[in-house]
C-alpha cells in the first residue's frame, strides 16, 4: 500500500520536476548568451585596444630612430673634431672622455626606450588575460620617465661639453694652426 | 525742437551700445585666445619670453660643431610628451 502511495506521489511529482528543470535549461542558456555576447564585447574592444598601442609603439620606434640618429650625428662630428685635434697636435683628451660618455648614456637611452615599445606592443597581445589597465599605465610612465630622464642627461652633457670642452678646443686648435677649420 | 534732441540722444544711446557690445566682443575674443595659447602650451612660452642661449661663435664657425649643435638640438626638441598612454588609447 505504502508503495503504491510512493508511487502515485512520485507520478505527481514527475512534471514538476520536468518543470523546474526546463526552468534551469532556460536560465542556463540565457546565461551562455550573456556570457558570448560580453566575450564578444571584451574582444572588440581588446582589438581596438591592440591596434592603438600597436600605433602608438610605431610611433614611439620611430621618435627612437630619429633621436637615435641625431644622437650619432653629434658623436661623429665629435669624433672629427677630436681627429682633427689631433692632427693639429692639440690635446682632446676632454672631448673624447665626454664623447665615450655621450655614447654609454645613448646606449642607455636606446635601451630603455625600446623597453617601453616592447611594453607598448606586448600589452596589446595580453588585453583581456591581465586586464589591470593601471598597472599598464604605471609601468609606461615608468619606462617614460627613464628615456626622458636619459635624454635629460644627454642634453646636459652635450650642452656642458660644448660650452665648458669645445668652445676652449676649437680656439686652441684655431691658435696652433691658423686658418684650420674642417672641410 | 525737443524732438530733434530726442533723436540725438537716441543716436547717443544707439552708438554708446554698439561700442559696450564691440568692448565685450573684444573681451571675449581675448580670453579665448588666451585659454587657447594656454591649452597649447603658447601662453607659457609668452609668458616666460625664455630666449635660447646663444651659440658661440666658436661653434657656430666651426662646421663639424654646428652640424653637432644642429643635431643635439633637433633631438632634445623632440617632444616625448606623446609617449605617454592617454585613457582614450586604453577604452
Amino acid at each position: 500500500m505504502k508503495s503504491k502511495l510512493c508511487i502515485v506521489v512520485a507520478v505527481a511529482l514527475l512534471p514538476l520536476g520536468v518543470a523546474a528543470n526546463n526552468g534551469q535549461e532556460e536560465t542556463n542558456r540565457a546565461q551562455a548568451n550573456r556570457n558570448a555576447k560580453a566575450d564578444a564585447r571584451q574582444a572588440e574592444k581588446c582589438q581596438r585596444i591592440a591596434a592603438r598601442l600597436a600605433a602608438k609603439s610605431t610611433k614611439s620606434a620611430v621618435v627612437q630612430a630619429r633621436m637615435a640618429q641625431r644622437y650619432a650625428v653629434v658623436e661623429e662630428r665629435w669624433a672629427r673634431i677630436v681627429a682633427r685635434a689631433k692632427d693639429s697636435q692639440v690635446d682632446a683628451a676632454k672631448l673624447e672622455s665626454a664623447l665615450d660618455e655621450y655614447k654609454a648614456l645613448h646606449a642607455t637611452f636606446g635601451s630603455d626606450f625600446q623597453k617601453l615599445v616592447t611594453l607598448q606592443r606586448q600589452w596589446g597581445g595580453r588585453c583581456g588575460q591581465d586586464s589591470d589597465v593601471s598597472l599598464l599605465k604605471h609601468q609606461v610612465k615608468e619606462r617614460r620617465d627613464a628615456v626622458k630622464a636619459d635624454a635629460d642627461k644627454l642634453r646636459l652633457l652635450r650642452q656642458k661639453t660644448h660650452r665648458e670642452t669645445l668652445v676652449p678646443l676649437l680656439k686652441e686648435m684655431a691658435g696652433s694652426k691658423p686658418g684650420a677649420q674642417s672641410e | 525742437m525737443p524732438k530733434v534732441s530726442s533723436q540725438l540722444s537716441n543716436s547717443r544711446g544707439v552708438v554708446g551700445i554698439v561700442l559696450l557690445a564691440f568692448v565685450l566682443v573684444c573681451v571675449i575674443a581675448a580670453a579665448g585666445y588666451y585659454v587657447y595659447q594656454v591649452r597649447s602650451g603658447g601662453a607659457a612660452r609668452v609668458t616666460i619670453g625664455t630666449v635660447p642661449p646663444a651659440v658661440p661663435s666658436a661653434i657656430t664657425s666651426d662646421l663639424d660643431a654646428a652640424a653637432a649643435e644642429a643635431a643635439g638640438q633637433a633631438a632634445e626638441d623632440e617632444d616625448l610628451s606623446q609617449l605617454e598612454l592617454s585613457d582614450s588609447d586604453l577604452q
